[in-house]
């Protein structure tokens, strides 16, 4: 070789050698597309609206089909409908719901000790919504070691489940209570449901103290004291009410509205729809489901073997895609004090209920109808029954129906004779979702038909 | 350097030239301009060198080279001995050669002895070349490196260009179908543009990239099918949507000389961290050195015809409604009889909606050489139009390659590629606004023709959910345009006389942007509310790869060669995906993104590079046994920041055992080989490492689209549902293969067999963890997938004749996977997700991939539980209910050549593999399939009665109605089991026959050389048990790792064509 030749490979080879040489920038090995922090607004922002999600989607269509508010008539919703609750059916909804208490774990975090009381205070009691939830539909739950960085998180009673629930709000009440300058951010409207105001966070929780509370109506824990010191702190008016926000906007749309438009596989069922008709004055079944179709009234389908051609979702729920949801009420409070003291046998439970019954006309019909004919009840004819009967027709929509009837046994439904389980009976809970079976070694299977600890 | 050269045009070219070349023309001016052309040939000039001719010439000789039966010999090379004057033979063996006086002819071609011809007063020979004694068959290996087939230790099979262009495949991995064993290719081949997925030797990884390595000329190239959508979308976008390209698609067949397969890990170790899917080395046409060649065109025209080949059988009896009642606000065809619904009746569905499709390819090719540079020109273009209406693909190719001796010791050459695909297609799948699920859901008292309502502009349908199939095939459409430029340049250097050193530089760039329609009134868009929605996209992806690679060769002994190799390589790849929506259109036909009320966008970027060190040893000895000792070193981004590096081994034998045998009539050749080797799967950047990613949270129960950010103006983000602990090792296959090659009775028979162990290790899961611990999954290093099988190939030359040739020719292969562990305490992981009541799952010791679901429940016997009122019992949990792989594949083919005229079938066996047609089972619950017209009668489901009725483990003697049995016991209706859309997938198919004819010109004064005309037809025959449509299906395409998915696929077709080829 020429030394001409020799220079050319050389050249070559240090082209070569700058090629090798780049140094290598972040975007190679931390991906550019996701950040590795966030912050209060956006972790409580996620926090709040997938919990709001939870308690419209399908846990509460489920419930609500379980307790014959809705008939189920197409897919999935025909084997809820039969009583088949398949275990794959759950990931969804309870992955989600373990999602938001990470978020909840992560603002926590990030929130500081004593920094940021109040949005620890509204992240406490969201956690506290969604741990609820958790604990109404499945019972035992993890909940200890859950979100911890344990692989395979123990299962907790219900019943210590609740208590963490009060512990949990009792903690966000006082969080709630520091003055603003105490707060290095103070939430505003990334709190989608209160947007920042403290006061109604406050009445919420107390609220909440009282549901779950009232959960232990079988129990020898079963406080009524407790639950009604803390319904008189609690949500005092309509305006009071915790409500799910929505909009027009692709990412807010109302979940009642969404399924209506993209699957109707829910219709309104014979049952309630015929319970509401009883009392022609009633005017909230016009709100519950469309009537236009029907000549100004509402059919609902059979629930053991299905029609198609019946109403469907009205204007309470789903009238648009901005359609707010109920969360936390003050009819539902109204109806909690009521059947307290329908419990105690005292002489104020039928003007509660009566009170009860007007607040849920009042809401559900936007201030059209103020439900003062139909709220006639006396003393004499007021029994837990009753209250829990009218809160069936009332709480539309709500898990909270699905809970009451499970520990209350009211009201008297008529299982689906073709229901799969044994003995048609409703299902007493939802099973142990698929991959929570298949990836906890310690996740048990109750059978769908066995009471949860507070309904035993 | 001393032959006399000029540049010569053929005259009769010569405005053709002049157009095909206008472009270069600045070129060729600056380099005329040099004072010595004769020396400074530089790779520039080379593209312009269209032809050379030696001068002083005194006689003109044609003939014909031919194998000992008097086949042709194609590209023979022919050379004046005592001199540089050669020329090649045609693809016929038909050459043409000035000579001096009293010349000797030197003849050779690879795999045939060298022979000696005196010219004497001859002026038309016919050369008749002996077989060379040993295979001396060269195939393009790994880092396309050329070797002796003899000598390699693992199984490698090569596909020619010719059998790829007969095919008459649009996509060139389609195009392999039948003819490699251990490949398995699934397409939805009826639908232009489609993906075709290539598997080899199965799947390795249980959720990560299954698909081989593609390389193009030494570059890999990108083979990804991907489906734009926007990071808001929160399920798996492969069950809905189009049926997507697989990149490889651009690529056109009419530019490939041969397709090497390397099946397993051994074959393919030297691609490292990606090696270990295996790997597809296409090598791309190119000029052909030699003197006095003349510059040889070829170009092809060809027209094809499609038809649907199979569809579902539905009833033409009862109308829309349920119960016998007619309705119009159902889906369902549970209403009266035609007779008695008083409505007017349409059954000719299939008739009204499908129409024929055509394909044009048209291909043009100009190459050149001398004895020092080569070129090749090929521009192709192939337009095709779908049976569904509105639907097409149209592809144009530009390829330029060429290649220049500077110096004796100096090579340099350069290839580059301009592609140009574009498509619109049509919704499939699982979506409301899909063509298959709606028309196929249609009754008979619907007219599919009548798709708008002229007073609104607005679409009309038979059930308001979901869309006319008409309405959204020509207003729901989806257009993409791809362009692409993928090329290299390279030099070879002799340092001295075995010591080589080569590098090569190339590049892949593709730019695809998409726009998907939702014309206002369908129920296709996200919200499903007819308000109407606009999707636009743009993915850039460019990969570069260098290679160095320094070659030594050297004789320890007179008997023992001893090949070195060492190299660098660096890949390094970005690609970069941006995508919009706009939804709610403000005002009737105008697709722009200002034009919508709602926008969103989002966009995602990633970058990886992999450097690697690879070294080569190979022992051979006395040409009988061949030892090769490799290993590779690599590092990669993926594995985090001082992350790991990983080496992978191999080691191969090759002993040619009948170089021991005396010669024979019997045996001819025969090779026993073995090899052990370790490579890389799918290290998917940014999964090593330890953190915490943050995301926009999507939230949907699965019902709705659910809710995500900005919500109500606000911005929100969550932790990620998947948890990324650091800590990991790179995935990696361990692969032992075993194989024999012979060649019987003088080479008319060969066979070759393989046994093959693959065991993946290590792999990169995304595990599903308890939802309770707050994420859905983990990355983790765990499971193993063991590959198992047989591959066979065979081929026999059954007539060897002067007139007559025959031969036949297959393969046969089995490949049976085995789940053998996934994670600690994890039995079963989800592959891909797929549908609530139906998904693909890896379960410890069970196959890859198999459909999990709800099943009935079954006695010791396996037959179906039933209840006292006859009604089936289903399991209450999920279960494995049927696996999908094939049993076997084989493909059978014959070419048969009498007088010219030839033809070729292919046949292609398929036995086994489940698929779960989801389509009959909702069009049993819906009353739509041909059986479900048997309703005026109840059925006693074939069962014994369960224990806890009233006469347990008894025959089942109670009658169910007919709507239970066909919702719900065939169907996917009421409380349903997923087990009753499970069907098999074999299949036995005609996949191409093709008669043709060749007209050969050989006077030297034609100017035409040859003509063929061929008739094409392909899959004109196919007979399957299979319900829905042609089983070679895919929901999911090439991006997918499901199998064995039908829900409202679009159909198959069978094809007609005819080809017409002139080589000049």
């Amino acid at each position: 070789m020429k030394y001409a030749e020799i220079k050319g490979i050389s050249l070559i080879s240090i082209l070569f050698i700058l090629l090798i040489g780049c140094k290598k920038d972040d975007k190679y090995f931390v991906s550019p597309n996701d950040p590795t922090s966030a912050t209060l607004p956006t972790l409580l922002a996620a926090l709040e609206v997938s919990t709001i999600n939870s308690y419209e989607g399908d846990l509460a269509r489920t419930a609500g089909m379980l307790v014959q508010h809705g008939v189920g008539v197409e897919g999935q919703a025909t084997q809820v409908n039969g009583y088949t609750l398949s275990e794959n059916s759950f990931d969804n909804q309870w992955s989600q719901i373990y999602q938001a208490i990470n978020s909840g774990d992560q603002l926590l975090a990030i929130s500081g000790g004593d920094e940021n009381p109040r949005y620890r205070g509204i992240t406490k009691i969201v956690m506290a919504m969604n741990w609820g939830l958790l604990t109404d539909l499945w019972g035992d739950i993890p909940y200890t070691e859950a979100v911890a960085g344990i692989k395979f998180p123990k299962y907790d009673s219900q019943e210590s489940v609740l208590a963490g629930i009060q512990t949990l709000l009792s903690e966000g009440i006082t969080d709630l209570a520091s003055a603003a300058d105490q707060n290095a951010f103070l939430p505003g409207a990334d709190d989608i449901i209160f947007g920042g105001d403290v006061e109604l966070w406050s009445k919420t929780a107390w609220t909440l103290k009282a549901r779950y509370l009232n959960r232990l109506s079988n129990k020898s824990d079963y406080n009524p004291t407790d639950i009604l010191d803390a319904l008189s702190k609690g949500i005092a008016s309509q305006d009071d009410d915790c409500m799910g926000k929505h909009g027009d906007g692709d990412n807010d749309h109302n979940q009642w509205y969404d399924f209506l438009n993209e699957r109707a596989y829910v219709t309104a069922s014979a049952p309630f729809v015929d319970s509401l008709l009883l009392r022609p004055a009633d005017t909230r079944i016009f709100y519950y489901f469309d009537s236009s179709g029907f000549g100004n009234t509402v059919v609902g389908s059979p629930v053991a073997v299905p029609e198609v051609d019946v109403s469907y979702w009205g204007s309470y729920l789903a009238a648009g895609a901005n359609t707010p949801t109920p969360l936390v009420t003050y009819f539902e409070a109204l109806f909690i004090k009521a059947e307290v003291l329908a419990r105690q046998g005292s002489a104020n439970a039928a003007d509660v209920l009566n009170d009860a019954i007007k607040a849920s006309c009042k809401k559900v019909t936007a201030g059209a109808y103020d439900g003062s004919s139909i709220a006639t009840y006396t003393t004499a004819n007021t029994t837990v029954s009753r209250v829990m009967y009218e809160k069936w027709l009332a709480m539309f929509g709500q898990v909270e129906v699905y809970t009451d009837y499970r520990r209350t046994g009211y009201p008297n439904l008529t299982p689906n004779p073709l229901g799969a389980t044994s003995g048609h009976i409703i299902p007493k809970r939802f099973p142990t979702p698929l991959t929570e079976r298949t990836t906890n070694t310690n996740a048990p299977t109750p059978a769908i038909t066995d009471p949860v600890w507070w309904a035993q | 350097m001393d032959c006399c050269l000029k540049v010569y045009t053929v005259l009769n070219f010569e405005n053709l030239t002049k157009i095909l070349f206008s472009q270069f023309s600045v070129s060729l001016q600056l380099h005329l301009k040099q004072k010595n052309m004769r020396k400074n040939l530089s790779l520039l000039t080379v593209l312009l060198l269209f032809s050379v001719i030696a001068w002083s010439q005194t006689k003109t000789v044609t003939g014909r080279v031919t194998d000992e039966s008097g086949g042709p010999v194609p590209f023979a090379t022919i050379t004046v001995k005592g001199t540089s004057t050669g020329v090649a033979a045609d693809q016929s063996g038909n050459f043409s050669i000035t000579v001096p006086a009293k010349a000797i002819l030197s003849i050779s071609a690879v795999g045939f002895e060298e022979q000696e011809v005196a010219v004497g007063n001859q002026t038309n020979i016919t050369v008749s070349l002996k077989a060379a004694s040993a295979l001396q068959e060269v195939v393009v290996t790994a880092l396309g490196i050329r070797k002796e087939k003899k000598r390699l230790g693992y199984s490698i099979t090569e596909v020619s260009g010719d059998d790829i262009e007969k095919s008459k495949e649009t996509n060139v991995i389609e195009a392999l179908a039948a003819k490699v064993p251990g490949a398995q290719i699934t397409s939805s081949g009826g639908t232009p543009g489609a993906s075709s997925k290539i598997l080899l030797r199965g799947n390795s990884t249980f959720t990560g990239n299954n698909s081989p390595l593609m390389v193009v000329d030494g570059i890999p190239v990108d083979n990804s099918t991907s489906q734009p959508i926007g990071a808001d979308y929160p399920f798996n976008v492969n069950l809905s949507g189009v049926n997507e390209s697989n990149r490889g698609i651009d690529i056109n067949p009419a530019d490939i000389e041969s397709i090497s397969v390397l099946k397993g890990p051994a074959a393919a170790s030297l691609y490292g961290a990606r090696g270990g899917n295996g790997a597809i080395i296409i090598t791309t046409k190119k000029g052909r050195y030699g003197t006095g060649r003349k510059l040889g065109i070829t170009a092809s025209s060809s027209v094809e015809l499609s038809k649907v080949n199979k569809l579902p059988e539905y009833q033409k009896e009862y109308v829309q409604g349920n119960g016998g009642v007619y309705s119009s606000g159902t889906p369902n065809s549970w209403g009266p009889k035609k007779e008695n619904a008083g409505l007017p009746i349409y059954d000719d569905k299939y008739g009204q909606f499908f129409q024929t499709g055509t394909n044009y390819t048209n291909n043009i090719a100009i190459d050149g050489g001398s004895e020092t540079s080569i070129f090749r020109l090929g521009i192709g273009n192939s337009q095709n139009k779908g049976i569904i209406p509105n639907s097409k693909f149209n592809r144009t190719n530009i390829s330029f390659s060429g290649e220049t001796k500077l110096k004796n010791w100096l090579t340099v050459g350069a290839s580059a590629n301009y592609v140009n695909s574009d498509g619109r297609r049509v919704q499939n799948g699982s979506t409301t606004g899909g063509v298959m699920l709606t028309l196929l859901r249609t009754p008979i008292n619907y007219n599919v023709d009548d798709y708008i309502d002229p007073l609104t502009g607005r679409q009309t349908q038979y059930y308001s959910v979901y869309d006319n199939p008409k309405f959204t095939a020509y207003r729901n459409p989806y257009t993409d345009n791809t362009n692409r430029l993928y090329g290299n340049v390279y030099t070879t250097i002799s340092v001295l006389k075995d010591l080589s050193i080569d590098w090569r530089v190339g590049v892949d760039y593709y730019n695809t942007d998409s726009k998907q329609i939702y014309d206002l009134s369908s129920t296709g868009n996200d919200a499903a509310d007819g308000t109407g929605q606009l999707n636009l996209s743009n993915n850039a992806n460019r990969q570069i790869s260098s290679n160095l690679n320094v070659k030594y060769k050297t004789f320890i002994t007179k008997n023992l060669e001893v090949n070195i190799l060492g190299g660098y390589n660096l890949w390094d790849n970005q690609s970069k995906f941006y995508f919009q929506r706009g939804s709610q259109f403000l005002v009737p036909n105008l697709y722009n993104l200002g034009n919508t009320a709602n926008l969103y966008g989002s966009n995602t970027e990633i970058y990886e590079q992999t450097n690697g060190l690879y070294g080569e040893i190979g022992f051979n000895y006395n040409a009988f046994l061949n030892l090769t000792v490799a290993g590779r070193n690599d590092w990669t981004t993926a594995f985090g920041r001082g992350g790991t590096s990983v080496f992978y081994p191999k080691v191969d034998l090759a002993w040619i055992f009948s170089e021991h045998i005396p010669a024979n009539d019997i045996l001819s050749y025969g090779k026993l080989r073995m090899a052990y080797s370790d490579a890389g799967t799918g290290p998917d950047p940014y999964t090593y490492s330890k953190l915490t990613y943050f995301i926009k949270p999507f939230i949907t129960d699965g019902a709705t689209n659910g809710n995500s950010f900005p919500y109500l103006g606000q911005g929100g983000f969550a932790p990620s549902n998947v948890q990324y602990p650091g800590g990991l090792i790179p995935a990696h296959v361990t692969g032992k293969e075993i194989g024999l090659e012979l060649r019987l009775l003088k080479n008319r028979v060969f066979i070759e067999a393989t046994y093959y162990n693959q065991i993946s290790k290590d792999n990169i899961l995304t595990k599903p963890v308890a939802p309770s611990t707050g994420y859905q999954y983990e990355i983790a290093n765990s499971g193993e997938v063991e590959n198992k099988g047989y591959e066979l190939a065979w081929g026999f030359d059954v007539v060897k004749g002067k007139n007559v040739q025959w031969s036949i020719g297959g393969n046969w292969s089995k490949n049976m996977s085995k789940v053998l562990s996934l994670a600690d305490g994890v039995t079963e992981i989800p592959v891909e997700s797929g549908f609530s009541e139906i998904g693909a799952y890896a379960i410890v010791g069970q196959p890859y991939g198999v459909f999990y679901g709800s099943a009935w429940e079954r006695n010791a016997e396996g037959k179906i539980l039933v209840l006292d009122d006859g009604r089936a019992v289903k399991k209450e949990v999920q279960v494995g209910i049927g696996n999908p792989n094939p049993d076997w594949l084989m493909g059978i083919s014959s070419n048969l050549n009498f007088r010219g005229v030839a033809l070729s079938v292919l046949f292609d066996i398929r036995r086994g593999g489940k698929i779960w047609n989801g389509t009959w089972a909702r069009l049993q619950r819906i009353g739509v399939t041909d059986e479900s017209v048997n309703r005026e009668q109840e059925y006693v489901i074939d069962g014994v009665y369960a224990d806890g009725t009233a006469k347990p483990g008894e025959k089942n003697t109670s009658p169910v109605s007919a709507v239970y049995y066909f919702q719900t016991f065939k169907g996917d209706g009421g409380n349903y089991a997923a087990e009753n859309a499970i069907q098999d997938g074999s299949w036995f198919r005609l996949r191409t026959v093709s008669l043709g004819y060749r007209f050969n010109f050989t006077k030297a004064s034609s100017v035409i050389n040859y003509l063929d005309i061929a008739f094409t037809g392909r899959n004109l025959w196919l007979n399957t048990k299979y319900t829905g449509v042609d089983p070679e299906t895919s929901l999911t395409g090439g991006g997918s790792n499901l199998g064995g998915w039908d829900y409202f696929n679009n159909p198959g077709v069978k094809n007609y064509g005819v080809t017409l080829k002139v080589g000049l």
